[in-house]
């Protein structure tokens, strides 16, 4: 196999039109792994198991996690994929149990149906299947019998934050058996954790902390991250504790070679390049029908469906051997059923091809596959690494290919290849101390147990402790807070989204009545108003009902040509500022605000010429967030300023426009969120500063660390702009860089010169 | 960042709404329940959180309650009348949890031809600890003892484990028996629910007036907690007391219709025959009997079931062949003797194909189709049979 892909590589590497797309070709030789002996003082019954597994030796990152354990220390491992990772935690845990099986183990994964997910518990017992120590699944499907018993005799219990939270935490008591012996936390994919789901996840640690020292154990916690940029920072930011971090990495890698491809330009003016769905079917067919096994990691389920559809397509000519090649498509939505067989092929070989989502990036062993495709880069440098990893599990050679598309992101990362392979992944940020966050879990935590007067639970409950005392939620007598409510508080509260208030849209078209998606509120009123376009798998419905009271949205198939775009008002207000600093452009302020938004309007735009036709009227309620903003003020002292100052007045508002959008696009490069995460703002004269200024805010109430991330790394951010719109082919603005120019809303002359000259200027540059 | 506290009081500006409120003058609270403060009349105090009330209501010796007693004592449960405890409690949660706890705990008896009802009452949440060792003082938790209850199993005996585990305390045995499992096999099908409450009125015929919801409960303690109003209170113990009472009459009830099962109204007349015929089997099997001849299905089926199993098949076979064609767990046991007593492979057959298109259960329908294989196999080997039903 490796000679197959040795010759499809030197058949690259002469393709001329092939290296014209290519912005790095990188090759990371093979490494011999580094090998440490079996600890000396492992259980015989475990030394026996291992060797029947065939490990004879293990991986000096392993050795050294059992060591660090064994220690009594708290560990965060930080590893690739497939460099054996679950042994690093199994290894000590197992040994403990087998030492004294009345010890007890938690492991905690991030997938939600856990009980649906074999794989996670596959994983585990690789190694436990073969030892006597019983580990059981405990997640919202585990049948009430089972339940008990899991309580009473499970010494590893596999489980989730949303169960532990809503589940084992309120009802300790029942688990006074578990509690009372727990000895280890595992916590895998601790990167997961991170915004809104992090934010929670540091409370419920909070939570599980004080029912342990109530029991009187503090258990050893051990971690599992995958290459970000501030592991430790964001696994002591969850736990609360000193962690000791393990980098390296003791296991043998095959030759890699790491492509970065720039689909061709079609049109040089408007920046248009060759789309990434094509591209990307036309270079896996090359690999496939040279016997080649390929995945294709697509960005979403709809292109997932089109690029296999297309694969299929080409590959069914009946006059070649070609049509035997069989690809599959994965992705969420499928029946576990039919994953286990995706899966069970590619293992066997009887699938040569699939084009999956991010769905099959944690965790799933699916074999040796020699190519990685990755139709468009993944949201984040870490997952884009979890994904090239998929190819070359073995020891074999192996080759990533990144396809970049047209977005700002992707044109960044393929045109700047050494941020990609400089080792400088995006940093999680959380925010444990979310007013909204650390209320619900604060409430959750006096349920579980009275909270003493000068208990600390993460920062000083007391203000907000005293402001449930008000609203009768407890009740203080003796210095203690006991919980005087008769509801179950773990209940309300989802730990993964912004609110249980999501819109079902459902679709009505002659007399259907068929779920075919959700959205949460705010997003609600700005795509799904009343007579708005929607794009849903490829197929356009019209809205005809938004119901906000019953939270509902009908939509009928049709078939028209334009989309819709909301015109939203935005009004905010600042509530406390806490934060000021000026650094070489701006005066940076980061506090509380407050959003007022409101569609008022929607615009009807013509596909392909973008035109608008036509406007509609809409009268929906305010939605209104309280939430933590990081404002760019381009004050009169600032560098920033001065320049603007001199600017005319049309000039001003497609300066701030085009800064706005491209520091809100590169954004997610440093801080782990997706662009959606963020709201960004463009004031040309501010009520608040009575100067110009950028908002960029976090859109989960409260936030979530994103605007204290957005001020930690905004130096950064507006130099990975700047070179973004200065290095972008384009002649008056893109997609790819500050936006296509905007026949409607004219600027006297070209928009790009515009910022060009704005950040030659701001830069200390000479004029492009 | 910050300090909470300041982000606090620009948020309440905001956070309007988002929790229920109490209304203005019953929030925060600034009194203190001491070791002087007054309670009800009748209670004594017996900690200083805690009061403890009883009360002896003779029976009326008209009546036949003592007698449904020691019957049911008798017949459901073989344990001495005297050696029984009804038990109930009153919580400050609806959903159980770390955070419910039992603030009213009422057990009663029969002794000396009356009944002995102690409650127990927590003034304020820390002196729970208190108020459970003045339990494990009165109440003779033990396994020589059984602990009647509603709903106990999975609600109060669970909740009374852990507040004592909280407190670091032994949880004491509290030997179980659930009426609500018995109320549920009997009435079940012709209740709206079986709360305590919809058993009182439609199977005890025992109305209260004025009564409070079970789920205002919490809500009633929490007002005392903050201003020490007693008036609802009252009523939250003349509400518990009521429910053990009912307890005792739901438990006597029992105790008459297993020593004399009768046809009620309301009242799932197979399954209190199929009870019965497990706790008073003489009875149960009389009164089984005469359902079959009513034509009870359920009823037709066990008694043909065990006519067959005691070597009566013909008159098992009386019983059961006007409904063969209608209830298909008659129609199995006729196919079962049709295939294996009588060998008649063909009448088995029609049988079994007739029901084969009919509505049934997935594995039901498995297991005739699998009857139904073997029966065809074996008439290929057999000579015309003797026709022995007609549609």
């Amino acid at each position: 196999m490796s000679e197959d892909v040795r010759s499809v590589l030197q058949e690259l590497q002469a393709d001329s039109s092939f290296q014209d797309c290519v912005t790095r070709w990188e090759r990371l030789p093979s490494r011999e792994g580094v090998y440490a002996d079996l600890p000396s003082d492992l259980h015989p019954t475990l030394r026996g198991a291992l060797e029947g597994l065939g490990i004879s030796r293990l991986y000096s990152h392993q050795e050294k996690a059992y060591r660090i354990v064994r220690g009594g220390k708290h560990l965060l491992i930080v590893t690739p994929t497939a460099s054996g990772k679950t042994l690093c935690y199994n290894l000590p845990v197992l040994q403990s149990l087998l030492e004294d099986p009345g010890k007890r183990a938690l492991y905690l994964f991030p997938t939600k149906a856990l009980s649906q997910d074999q794989q996670v518990a596959l994983n585990v017992s690789i190694l436990t299947g073969m030892l006597p120590v019983k580990v059981m699944t405990y997640d919202g499907d585990t049948p009430a019998s089972v339940r008990t018993s899991a309580r009473e005799t499970g010494q590893i219990i596999i489980s989730n934050p949303d169960m532990l939270h809503s589940g084992i935490l309120p009802n300790h008591p029942k688990w006074i058996k578990f509690f009372r012996a727990l000895s280890f936390v595992v916590i895998d994919e601790i990167h997961i954790y991170r915004g809104v789901f992090g934010s929670h996840m540091a409370n419920v640690i909070r939570r599980l902390k004080r029912i342990c020292s109530f029991y009187g154990v503090s258990p050893i916690f051990i971690c599992a991250s995958a290459t970000i940029g501030n592991p430790l920072e964001l696994g002591s930011r969850i736990l609360e504790e000193p962690l000791e971090i393990l980098t390296e990495n003791g296991a043998p890698r095959g030759e890699k070679h790491i492509i970065l491809y720039n689909p061709p330009l079609v049109d040089r003016v408007q920046g248009i390049r060759r789309g990434v769905v094509l591209e990307s079917e036309r270079l896996a067919l090359r690999f496939l029908k040279a016997g080649i096994k390929t995945i294709v990691f697509a960005r979403s389920r709809i292109h997932t469906e089109l690029i296999a559809t297309y694969i299929r397509e080409r590959l069914a000519n009946v006059y070649t051997d070609n049509h035997r090649i069989r690809v599959e498509s994965y992705r969420g939505g499928y029946l576990p059923l039919e994953r286990r067989a995706i899966e069970e092929g590619l293992r066997n070989g009887t699938v040569q091809g699939v084009v999956a989502t991010n769905a099959l990036e944690l965790g799933i062993d699916i074999g040796g596959l020699d190519v990685a495709i990755l139709a468009g880069f993944p949201p984040s440098i870490a997952s884009a690494w979890q994904q090239a990893g998929r190819a070359g599990r073995r020891e074999t050679l192996s080759l990533a290919i990144l396809v970049a598309s047209s977005s700002p992101l992707d044109q960044f990362m393929v045109k700047n290849p050494d941020y990609f392979f400089g080792r400088n992944p995006e940093e999680g940020f959380l925010d444990p101390e979310n007013p909204y966050i650390y209320t619900d879990h604060l409430r959750c935590t006096v349920f579980e147990l009275p909270f003493r007067e000068q208990e600390a639970f993460g920062k000083d409950a007391k203000p907000i402790l005293d402001q449930l005392e008000e609203m009768g939620t407890v009740r203080r007598t003796q210095e203690t807070y006991y919980w005087s409510d008769r509801s179950y508080p773990a209940e309300g509260v989802s730990l993964r989204s912004a609110s249980s208030e999501n819109v079902v849209i459902v679709d009505v078209t002659g007399g259907r009545n068929r779920v075919i998606g959700e959205m949460d509120r705010p997003s609600a009123k700005e795509l799904l108003f009343p007579n708005a376009v929607y794009l849903h798998r490829g197929l356009q419905y019209m809205v005809r009902l938004l119901d906000m009271e019953q939270k509902r949205a009908e939509v009928e198939e049709v078939e028209v040509n334009y989309y819709t775009d909301a015109i939203v008002k935005r009004d905010l207000k600042v509530l406390l500022l806490d934060e000021e600093t000026e650094d070489a452009f701006f005066r940076i302020v980061v506090g509380d605000i407050l959003v007022r938004s409101q569609v008022t309007k929607f615009k009807k735009i013509r596909f392909n010429s973008h035109e608008t036709i036509g406007y509609g009227d809409l009268s929906l309620p305010e939605e209104e967030m309280h939430t933590r903003a990081c404002v760019l003020v381009f004050g009169k002292q600032t560098r920033a300023g001065r320049i603007f100052q001199t600017r005319k007045e049309e000039e001003k508002t497609q300066i701030l426009l085009s800064l706005g959008r491209v520091y809100h696009q590169i954004a997610p490069f440093y801080i782990l969120c997706e662009p959606r995460d963020l709201g960004v703002s463009e004031r040309l004269r501010d009520p608040h500063f009575g100067e110009p200024a950028l908002y960029f805010f976090d859109q989960y109430p409260g936030g979530t660390g994103l605007a204290e991330g957005f001020r930690r790394h905004v130096e950064k951010i507006h130099s990975a702009s700047s070179r973004l719109i200065r290095s972008c082919p384009c002649a008056e603005g893109c997609p790819s860089c500050i936006g296509p120019r905007d026949p409607q809303r004219e600027v006297t002359g070209n928009p790009k010169q515009v910022i060009l000259r704005f950040l030659a200027e701001l830069d200390g540059m000479r004029e492009v | 960042m910050m300090d909470l506290r300041t982000r606090l009081e620009a948020l309440r500006q905001v956070m309007k709404g988002r929790e229920e409120r109490v209304p203005e003058a019953s929030r925060r609270t600034t009194r203190s329940l001491s070791e002087d403060s007054p309670f009800l009349e009748g209670w004594e105090r017996t900690g200083r959180y805690t009061f403890r009330r009883e009360e002896r209501i003779p029976l009326d010796p008209e009546s036949n309650l003592l007698k449904d007693l020691q019957d049911g004592a008798k017949y459901v449960l073989s344990f001495p009348l005297e050696r029984l405890y009804w038990f109930d409690t009153e919580t400050t949660g609806l959903s159980g949890g770390a955070g419910t706890m039992i603030f009213l705990f009422g057990v009663s008896r029969v002794v000396d031809a009356r009944i002995e009802v102690q409650q127990f009452f927590l003034t304020d949440f820390p002196g729970e600890e208190e108020f459970l060792k003045s339990l494990l003082d009165s109440v003779p938790f033990s396994r020589d003892t059984r602990f009647l209850s509603y709903n106990g199993s999975a609600y109060d005996a669970p909740l009374l484990k852990t507040r004592f585990l909280l407190q670091r305390l032994d949880p004491p045995a509290i030997p179980q028996v659930d009426l609500l499992y018995l109320v549920r096999r009997l009435w079940k099908k012709s209740l709206p629910d079986c709360s305590l409450g919809t058993v009182e009125r439609f199977v005890l015929d025992r109305e209260r007036t004025a009564d409070l919801p079970g789920r205002m409960i919490p809500l009633v303690y929490f007002e005392y907690l903050r201003s020490g109003t007693l008036d609802g209170i009252r009523q939250v113990i003349q509400h518990h007391r009521d429910d053990l009472l009912s307890l005792i009459y739901l438990f006597a009830l029992l105790g008459s219709l297993i020593r004399e099962p009768s046809i009620q109204k309301g009242l799932d007349a197979a399954a209190l025959g199929l009870l019965v015929a497990m706790l008073n089997p003489a009875k149960g099997w009389e009164f089984l009997e005469e359902l079959a001849r009513k034509g009870d299905p359920v009823a037709i089926e066990r008694v043909s079931k065990r006519c067959r199993r005691q070597g009566k098949a013909e008159e098992g076979q009386r019983i059961r062949i006007p409904y063969v064609w209608d209830f298909f767990p008659v129609a199995l046991e006729e196919l079962k003797h049709l295939e294996h007593v009588k060998k008649d492979y063909k009448g088995a057959l029609e049988l079994a194909r007739f029901w084969l298109n009919r509505d049934l259960s997935p594995s039901d329908r498995a297991d005739l189709q699998r009857r139904i294989e073997r029966l065809r196999k074996k008439t290929r080997s057999q000579l015309p049979p003797v026709r022995l039903i007609d549609r």
